[in-house]
């Protein structure tokens, strides 16, 4: 991994960590304002309620679970902004490809052209890849993106991982209708691919993603200090 | 408010329980209110009923705020939009206005806020259509002179453009 890669990819780390967060503020802003506006609706209900207007229990019981749903709604919101904060804490480790991917497709959740993912069942024990656990959710988040962007909103992906090869592991994003994909990936997610040194294979229902097992180099370079 | 002066308000939003939400409470504020979940049912409902005002959002799968503003602008141009972003930029905010839109309000704004421009976009809306109006009132009236009743009746028909 070069000087030139290194910093691109400090510089796109950094991007990638304030996207990521914009989106979560986005989401969490949804849920106060729906939280917001029903408090409003009741306060509305009680201020007529007053002036004599029969208060029918079904809305009032509506209003309630809507508030409720949306206070978990954030909460589980948060545990994913806490748990994607976490991923900068060791430059390396092994990373689970199991919760990488649920919380990759939680976090594309959020934007507005994500469409719906469904991650397959993968081996009973949890396999794991011994790399940059940032960069490895920045690079699946990317690609989610970038197939998101390609599919129809109406289009669903399935993911499924396996380990064919001991020294690697295959991700595979599976849709029904393949998109405009020739432009991927992008240079930005290249140079992420490339310090990873994962590789993509498209082909025409599915999209291959494939990381080393161990990455010796992303290692070495990172205990230099050379990434954040 | 009686029935007739009631506001025909369109709101387009993809998070549906905010619209929901939103809805219930204008409802109680004597709008008439045709809720939406996207930009499609969006176009697809101004081409069948009457609306004054539109409040959008700006972040929307297919179709988008900016998109919509645009297609409504195009199509009725006494329709005024209100766009509701997440992210309310100044960029955002110039964007839309020079597209045409009433005012730009950051989401979550408080509701009497929103309330408070929804009744100014309308009265904008009004006194629009009325100078419209009496400028097409001049025009047929300075048609009257000189022109054969077939001649004034083309030069209606190209004055009629959209009356939404």
């Amino acid at each position: 991994m070069n000087q030139h890669t290194i910093d691109l990819v400090n510089k796109q780390g950094l991007q990638f960590f304030g996207s990521v967060n914009a989106s979560i503020s986005h989401e969490l802003k949804n849920i106060f304002a729906i939280i917001s506006e029903t408090a409003g609706f009741l306060n509305d209900l009680t201020q007529l309620s007053k002036q004599g207007k029969k208060l029918e229990l079904s809305v009032l019981e509506n209003c309630s679970n809507s508030i409720s749903e949306e206070i978990e709604r954030g909460f589980d919101t948060i545990r994913q902004m806490n748990q994607f904060a976490h991923s900068v804490d060791d430059p390396v480790k092994e990373t689970s490809i199991a919760d990488t991917l649920a919380l990759a497709v939680k976090l594309t959740g959020f934007l507005s052209y994500a469409g719906k993912a469904h991650i397959q069942d993968g081996p009973a024990n949890d396999i794991t890849v011994f790399t940059s656990p940032f960069l490895f959710q920045t690079l699946v988040y990317k690609t989610l993106c970038a197939l998101y962007k390609a599919m129809d909103i109406k289009d669903e992906l399935t993911i499924a991982y396996r380990q064919d090869d001991p020294s690697g592991i295959t991700l595979v994003f599976s849709y029904d209708r393949s998109g405009d994909l020739k432009d991927f990936p992008d240079p930005k997610t290249a140079d992420v691919a490339d310090a990873l040194k994962a590789t993509f294979t498209i082909k025409e229902s599915a999209l291959e993603l494939t990381i080393p097992r161990d990455n010796d180099g992303l290692q070495a370079a990172l205990a230099d200090g050379q990434t954040p | 408010m009686t029935d007739t002066e009631k506001i025909h308000l369109l709101l387009v939003d993809d998070e549906e329980k905010f619209l929901n939400a939103l809805t219930d409470r204008l409802k109680l504020k004597f709008f008439d209110i045709t809720p939406v979940t996207n930009g499609e049912d969006a176009i697809d409902v101004t081409g069948k009923a009457k609306f004054d005002v539109a409040v959008v959002d700006l972040q929307m799968p297919g179709i988008d705020g900016v998109q919509l503003l645009k297609a409504l602008k195009k199509s009725h141009r006494f329709l005024e939009i209100i766009i509701l972003s997440g992210h309310a930029t100044i960029d955002v905010a110039v964007e839309c206005t020079k597209l045409g839109a009433f005012k730009v309000l950051e989401k979550p704004c408080g509701f009497d806020k929103l309330v408070e421009t929804i009744k100014e976009a309308y009265e904008s809306r009004l006194k629009k259509k009325f100078e419209n109006d009496a400028q097409r009132m001049q025009k047929i009236q300075s048609l009257a002179f000189g022109q054969s009743p077939l001649g004034i009746l083309r030069e209606l028909s190209k004055m009629d453009d959209n009356k939404k």
